[in-house]
């Protein structure tokens, strides 16, 4: 257990030196003078040729790259163009936010969503089930974007139950939850209910009864936690979606977090700041995937020895 | 017999008795008017070919029809101590089921949970149905493994059932099916998928533990060599009935249906003149139960059908100037049927 915890930790930095290559060659190769960008459009060439030597963009790309590198792996993800604040600090400062959000939407959606996929289960093809199975299926196809202004507008103009924005109490948390959480509680019902009833007619399941388990003990023990395993693999997936979700739902709803940052960055042509939020998105979702992968021998004694 | 149930005792202290049982899927009969009794201590076969509505008949017992797609739709299932089992709300037979019942199932390799330790699963059934400490049901657990024959049962207790052979763990599902002392053991053809040689030491461990514990059991196999080996009292359905009743010696002596005696011959070494030559195998194969022939289930595979046959299905009874501790379904036996 150990010694496969301490292989997947070593197998990250070949995934991320990529990521980095990837994401440093990308932004680099769009056409565009970030030093232009930078300098306000009435810049003299003399501005801009200055800003160029100080970040280091007169030089070859490979060199830039290195110099880039050096930096990362000392945790300095540079600085942004305009506001000339190191983006590290900047991202750390911006990060509870966006944890907060894609932390309880993340919450929202396992347990909601498997909950409904569960219920679902026990009476396929019942009312009940039809009824869930009708509601994933709107949460899947419905935008992100359109569904936080169709929430806003409901909730917080014409009810006005709810802020329509900004960070602060609970309640500017639940529109922006509901928002980035729905496809994915839909996501999970119908995940949910498949792989329950595939275990609940295994082998097992029958000696459970059997033994004179109570349907509450053979489904939520029993069943759950072996319909947990591809569960699980799920999340590791879609944590990176809810992540890109964020980035929209942050900018809908004014929430103070890393994806309207980067979206800024976007915007603003700032390209260290797009390049810092990148690489930490990118970092974010390889670890919380290499979480999953352990958790997923937790669950599963039989991968754990294997 | 073993010298510690005298047989006439047997016969009036039923552990079980079933009588007139039918269970349905949809428009098929798979269990058709099916009764017979089990004692105390005594071990009844009920022998067939797949199809013949001998699992069925346990699940009816234990009521793990799956609710979906069949019911018990008739007859009465009486459990001794119990009354009548059929009807009762699940929540009622799940308090029976583990406590009074224990199965044990056909496939050993898929019949474990596996996410929990073996000796997990195992003092589960106690804390569902005793009031027993964790580290009680625990401790008993390994008591049982001990007694189901496996070693080193501290540490066995401690594994996964991946970790285990499919012998290893039909003695993990024997020592939870037991792990309540009920008075009734299903064993729904326990060493099938199992080889010989540990199929061997698993009759001989339940047949230990029946003497142990004085249960009943009914044990469902299709292989009349296990029957030899376990069975006091023997059941062979066919197509949803039974076709033949009868106590082991006599049933292995003497078989009277057509039916029973094609099983017999299909067996290496127990036909008569065994000899360098094809096994006998039985021509044809089950009837559609959803669409069952006029008159008798078997005849359209029997050697000795004659008119009467196609015209009306015989009646389960004692043969006439048979045994009285038989009956056979087949007009063969009835007095004035035959031509």
């Amino acid at each position: 257990m150990i010694d496969y915890a301490i292989y997947r930790i070593a197998v990250l930095v070949p995934t991320l030196f990529a990521v980095s290559l990837a994401v440093f060659l990308v932004l680099h190769l769009v056409p565009g003078d970030p030093a232009r960008n930078a300098a306000g459009p009435d810049a003299e060439e003399e501005d801009i040729a200055l800003i160029r030597e100080h970040y280091g963009l007169d030089q070859p790309l490979w060199t830039q790259y290195g110099t880039y590198l050096v930096r990362v792996a000392q945790g300095d993800l540079g600085e942004s163009f305009r506001s000339r604040r190191p983006v590290l600090d900047e991202v750390l400062r911006r990060l509870p936010a966006t944890v907060e959000l894609a932390g309880y939407a993340m919450i929202f959606a396992v347990i909601l969503g498997v909950g409904m996929g569960v219920v679902a289960s026990m009476r396929p093809n019942s009312w009940l089930d039809q009824i869930i199975g009708a509601l994933s299926a709107f949460g899947i196809s419905v935008p992100v974007f359109f569904l936080g202004l169709l929430l806003m507008m409901v909730f917080a103009a014409r009810l006005q139950w709810l802020p329509p924005s900004g960070r602060g109490t609970w309640s500017h948390l639940v529109l922006p939850v509901v928002t980035l959480g729905l496809p994915y509680v839909a996501t999970f019902a119908r995940v949910a209910r498949s792989t329950m009833l595939e275990v609940l007619s295994e082998d097992y399941i029958r000696t459970a009864r059997a033994k004179g388990l109570v349907q509450r003990a053979v489904i939520w023990r029993h069943a759950l936690i072996n319909a947990a395993i591809p569960l699980v693999t799920l999340l590791g997936v879609y944590f990176g979606r809810l992540l890109g979700g964020a980035v929209i739902v942050e900018t809908i709803f004014a929430w103070p977090g890393l994806g309207r940052y980067m979206v800024d960055g976007i915007i603003q042509r700032d390209l260290q700041v797009v390049q810092g939020c990148i690489l930490f998105f990118a970092t974010a979702i390889v670890v919380v995937n290499l979480m999953v992968d352990l958790l997923y021998s937790v669950l599963d004694p039989r991968i754990a020895r294997g | 017999m073993n010298a510690m149930i005298d047989p006439a005792d047997v016969r009036s202290a039923s552990v079980l008795e079933v009588s007139g049982l039918e269970t349905r899927f949809g428009a098929v009969r798979a269990v058709d008017g099916v009764s017979f009794a089990v004692a105390r201590g005594e071990t009844l076969c009920i022998v067939g070919e797949s199809g013949s509505g001998k699992s069925a008949t346990a699940l009816s017992v234990m009521g793990l029809i799956p609710s979906g797609s069949g019911r018990v739709a008739a007859g009465s299932i009486r459990l001794a101590g119990h009354g009548e089992l059929r009807g009762l709300s699940d929540a009622a037979m799940a308090e029976i089921r583990g406590r009074a019942i224990g199965m044990v199932f056909q496939e050993p390799m898929t019949s474990l949970n596996p996410v929990f330790r073996v000796g997990t699963q195992i003092a589960e059934v106690m804390r569902r149905h005793e009031d027993i400490s964790r580290s009680a049901a625990r401790d008993r657990a390994v008591d049982l493994l001990r007694m189901v024959g496996i070693p080193s049962p501290e540490s066995r207790a401690q594994d996964y059932p991946h970790q285990l052979s499919g012998g290893m763990r039909q003695r993990v599902m024997i020592a939870m099916a037991i792990a309540c002392d009920p008075m009734l053991i299903l064993a729904d053809e326990p060493t099938t998928a199992l080889d010989v040689t540990i199929q061997a030491q698993i009759l001989a461990l339940i047949d230990a533990l029946k003497h142990r514990l004085g249960s009943g059991i009914v044990f469902i196999t299709h292989d009349l060599r296990v029957v030899a080996q376990i069975a006091q009292q023997v059941c062979v359905m066919y197509a949803g009935v039974v076709v033949e009743r009868a106590p082991v010696r006599a049933l292995l002596r003497d078989p009277l249906h057509p039916y029973t005696v094609g099983l017999m011959a299909s067996v290496p070494g127990t036909a008569p003149r065994s000899g360098l030559r094809r096994l006998p195998a039985i021509p044809g194969t089950v009837p559609n139960l959803a669409a069952l022939p006029k008159g008798c289930r078997f005849r359209n595979r029997c050697p000795r059908a004659f008119a009467l046959c196609a015209e009306a299905e015989p009646p389960l009874a004692v043969p006439a100037n048979g045994d009285p501790e038989r009956e056979v379904r087949c007009w063969l036996y009835v007095e004035g049927a035959a031509a």
